[in-house]
């Protein structure tokens, strides 16, 4: 096990520790101590994080001051830090030069309180989503994201990674529905900011910050949502199409009401296309949607089963491409040629009402960047692409935030500094002065 | 302030778009809290983004203070001028710039009025659902400063939710354009982080917000309104705790109590409530034909269970109109009782509605003021309106007083100081009452983030004092501020 830090691209990092001996010669020495030490402020043994650079030691603290304590620790030794919950979305955002420890929430977990009269929930970050809902739902009431890997994934790295789920449609973004969070800061401090409170503007909204910052900013030790009420009933509206042009069209006339359903997804089935649209509300409403799609879609079919429930999260690699609604499909169309011009990857889930699709990487690995040049092609047409579980070379930390040089480097783009760019970096550096966290690539 | 940067400002904006002369500055001296004013020494009007950020990089070089203003319609104080500042105001800046009705948001000038935008949405059949009371008046550039409410926010959410996207200034003249409307935060403009959500709810602090790109939500098919009379406050309030524990989601939940009702029905606002119940339930079902049938048969029998009656429903668009002019002009009507008022704004959790509306009443009464109470009950949040003099001395320190005391109970009841107001300047040392000083340092930091030098409405939504000082200037009563 080594504490020198594990860069990205596999060599090991020399950062001397506060011994004053953490060169070649005394480097061991110096670990061993630090490793020993971290093991103390956690209160815990210490594990191994594998990732794709090489293994690095993980510690998950049983409690906020154990947690604050190897931050403290890090913070003053200059090791950096990855914090993670159960590492479930690290292929999302690698993390961007050498990291030293891999700080797990997995052991914070709890519920802190809940009140269902009130329509709120505070538990710590460690607590799985599936957790969350089990207990929302003795109070009636259910929590967004609504993810399929609701049983790993923590609310902090749910939170962290700023992953929506298949209520998208219905709920909008997760973020604005935390209510407010308890952050430890690199040097140990513990600050809030919002509160348990369905309606509340006092104070700035850091815990908006952190939400999507993949633990670049502060640790995310507790957060309360806001509950909505838990769905009586459910139903599957399924239609098929030739094309997706009219599954498209379709689905934006009639998939976004006043009250939308939770997901109106496409998707290429046996020479046509699958438009399903999956409602979850009250027995009434369902019922009244469901009549109307009935009346204004062509040959509909309903099943009273979700498809959610069955569905599993997807952990090839692919590019989540969005676009403005108007535009779905013309850009489906423009993915299938691409796609059938590259030859590897095919086309994935579309959601038509939130202007996103999914693009999943079926070639050889050695093929994938020569892929994700091909697909970047479609950004003239005003699309982004983010990309998930991409295996990557090496990435350092000059290509990742606020790096002045731009255009093309082996392959890869090089992010454009800009005045959010810059923004970004001076927040950083206000909340982690040290540079401690680890920042991950926004998977560019 | 230096006739060299005033010229310099004329040849940006234009003669009409500077005021330096002291009787048109007078306009400018307070917002809606009028407790709180001071002459700035200019007032800048810029038209456009490109204006805005030429005025602010001069005003950078001149490293003069800065505050942004919308309509004045705030009530906290936040727009208020600081001492030899420039006021910049966005009354100028009042283009729609774009409306697309298929992918459902507007682009507009922060200087556009809320409910302009709203019957701009209401032609392509959707609306901009954020209603503030001033909504007739606000900007929606004041309303991201302030992530503004309003009734139906009950349901559709506060203006973060409905923010795609903006164009911001930052305080060296920069320009942060996050205008395209994406899903999330776009990693190449903001390095991943949702910048433009940090700055919804800012109150001017981070920058000035030019443009602002906004969600736009189909008009509900129907809408039924309902008004319930209650002979006491505290069945109205048990009501909603009840509606809201059952997971019934009316779009909007207001109450309104007996001088309220008095000083609407004796106004231009007159809407027909009934003079003489004790409080108010007004109601907005939203939906489908049956979906709104069903909350309504399922409200029925808790509103007659804590006392309520006379369940009215309004039969027409314009009934309904009316009673929900008489709600948004409550506060305009209270004019009639009172030469001035103070609009206090708290937030409590829905299951302490009643005991934090019975204090707030006791306060009143043992300080001998009058209180009217207009609330967005379903959200918690409260508007205790006192009403008094700003020239008689006394009536002020009774009103600040009471303001202080029904704080105190809300944040010891697990409440919170503001629920759409914001901080501004009125309640900017109350916020170690809800914050330790290790939260406010944190907040700070990231504010000089954006504002190093501190020169954006400086003075404003933190503490300016340690909050030590301020617990030994002012010890806190028992009970208050729980961690």
């Amino acid at each position: 096990m080594m504490a020198g830090g594990n860069s990205a691209d596999g060599k090991r990092t020399d950062r001397s520790g506060a011994d004053g001996d953490g060169g070649d010669r005394g480097g061991a020495t110096a670990d061993e101590r630090f490793l020993a030490r971290l093991e103390a402020a956690a209160g815990a043994t210490l594990s191994t994080l594998e990732l794709p650079a090489g293994p690095v030691p993980m510690v998950a603290p049983e409690d906020l001051s154990g947690a604050a304590e190897v931050l403290r620790l890090c913070s003053g030794e200059g090791r950096r830090v990855l914090p993670l919950g159960r590492g479930t979305k690290l292929g999302w955002a690698p993390p961007i030069g050498p990291v030293d420890v891999a700080l797990s929430t997995r052991r914070l977990t709890g519920i802190v309180a809940h009140e269902p009269a009130d329509g709120t929930i505070t538990a710590l970050s460690g607590t799985t989503l599936a957790e969350l809902a089990a207990t929302a739902a003795l109070g009636g009431g259910a929590i967004t994201p609504l993810l399929p890997d609701a049983v790993s994934a923590t609310l902090g790295g749910a939170l962290s990674s700023g992953q929506d789920g298949l209520d998208r449609l219905r709920r909008g973004a997760p973020r604005d529905h935390v209510l407010g969070a308890r952050l430890l800061l690199t040097d140990g401090t513990l600050v809030k900011s919002g509160g348990r409170l369905v309606k509340n503007v006092t104070g700035y909204d850091l815990h908006r910050l952190v939400c999507g910052a993949h633990g670049g900013l502060a640790l995310i030790v507790e957060a309360s949502l806001r509950l909505f009420s838990e769905p009586r009933a459910t139903a599957l509206i399924r239609v098929r199409y030739d094309d997706f042009e009219p599954a498209c069209a379709d689905a934006l006339a009639h998939g976004r009401g006043a009250d939308s359903p939770r997901r109106v997804t496409l998707r290429r089935e046996a020479g046509g296309v699958l438009l399903e649209i999956e409602l979850a509300a009250s027995c009434v409403e369902v019922d009244e949607q469901s009549t109307a799609l009935h009346r204004k879609l062509p040959s509909p079919e309903r099943l009273d089963l979700p498809a959610s429930a069955a569905r599993t999260e997807d952990t090839a690699a692919r590019a989540i491409i969005t676009t403005r609604p108007a535009r779905m499909a013309s850009l489906v169309r423009s993915i299938e040629q691409l796609t059938g011009e590259l030859g590897s990857g095919h086309l994935g889930l579309v959601e038509p009402c939130l202007g996103r699709a999914t693009v999943r990487f079926d070639g050889e690995a050695g093929e994938i960047e020569r892929f994700a040049a091909g697909l970047n092609r479609l950004e003239p047409t005003g699309a982004r692409i983010q990309w998930r579980d991409r295996p990557r070379p090496a990435v350092d930390s000059a290509w990742a935030y606020g790096a002045a040089e731009t255009g093309e480097t082996e392959g890869r783009r090089v992010v454009e500094r800009t005045a959010g760019v810059a923004l970004a970096n001076r927040i950083r550096r206000a909340l982690d002065p040290t540079s401690t966290l680890v920042p991950r690539s926004g998977g560019a | 302030m230096r006739e060299d940067l005033i010229g310099e400002l004329r040849a940006i904006v234009g003669a009409r778009g500077v005021i330096a002369d002291a009787t048109r500055l007078s306009a400018y001296e307070s917002d809606g809290l009028a407790l709180l004013s001071e002459q700035a020494d200019l007032v800048v009007l810029p038209r456009d983004t490109d204006e805005a950020a030429r005025v602010v990089r001069a005003l950078h070089r001149a490293q003069v203070p800065v505050v942004a203003r919308g309509a004045g319609t705030g009530l906290a104080g936040g727009a208020r001028p600081v001492a030899g500042g420039v006021v910049i105001s966005t009354a100028r800046m009042r283009d729609l710039l774009e409306l697309d009705p298929v992918d459902r948001f507007a682009r507009v000038q922060a200087g556009v009025v809320n409910v302009d935008l709203d019957r701009a949405a209401a032609e392509h059949g959707l609306r901009y659902a954020p209603d503030p009371s001033s909504q007739a008046a606000c900007t929606l550039g004041g309303n991201v400063a302030n992530n503004s409410g309003g009734p139906h926010c009950f349901k559709h959410g506060a203006t973060a939710r409905h923010v795609l996207g903006l164009v911001a200034v930052l305080p060296d003249g920069e320009v942060l354009d996050l205008s395209e409307p994406t899903l999330e935060p776009d990693a190449e403009a903001t390095g991943g982080l949702d910048l433009a959500g940090y700055l919804v709810g800012s109150e001017g602090t981070l920058g000035l917000v030019t443009e602002v790109t906004l969600r736009l939500v189909p008009r509900p098919e129907v809408v039924e309104t309902l008004l319930a009379v209650f002979p006491t406050l505290d069945g109205a309030c048990d009501s909603v705790s009840e509606m809201i524990a059952e997971h019934l989601e009316p779009s909007a939940i207001e109450i309104l109590d007996r001088l309220t009702i008095e000083a609407v029905e004796a106004s231009v606002f007159a809407a027909g409530y009934p003079t003489t119940a004790e409080a108010v339930l007004l109601l907005d079902l939203e939906g489908g034909r049956a979906l709104v049938e069903d909350l309504s048969r399922q409200i029925e029998p808790i509103v007659a269970r804590h006392g309520g009656f006379d369940l009215r429903r309004a039969r027409s668009d314009a009934e309904r109109a009316a009673l929900w002019a008489g709600r948004k002009g409550a506060f305009g009507a209270m004019g009639r009782v009172a030469p001035d008022l103070y609009v206090a704004d708290a937030v409590v959790p829905r299951t302490k509605l009643r005991e934090v509306v019975a204090h707030t009443v006791e306060v009143c009464r043992e300080l001998n003021l009058r209180l009217a109470t207009v609330f967005h009950a379903g959200d918690g949040n409260l508007h205790p309106n006192i009403c008094y003099d700003r020239r008689d001395a006394d009536d002020v320190r009774r009103v600040l007083e009471a303001g202080d005391r029904i704080l105190e109970k809300c944040i010891a009841v697990g409440g919170s100081l503001t629920g759409e107001h914001g901080v501004g300047l009125e309640k900017r040392d109350h916020l170690c009452q809800a914050f330790d000083q290790a939260d406010l340092d944190a907040m700070g930091a990231v504010r000089r983030a954006f504002d190093p030098e501190g020169r954006w409405n400086p003075g404003k939504t933190l503490p300016v004092r340690a909050c030590l000082e301020l617990h030994a200037a002012r010890p806190l009563r028992a009970g208050a501020a729980p961690r």
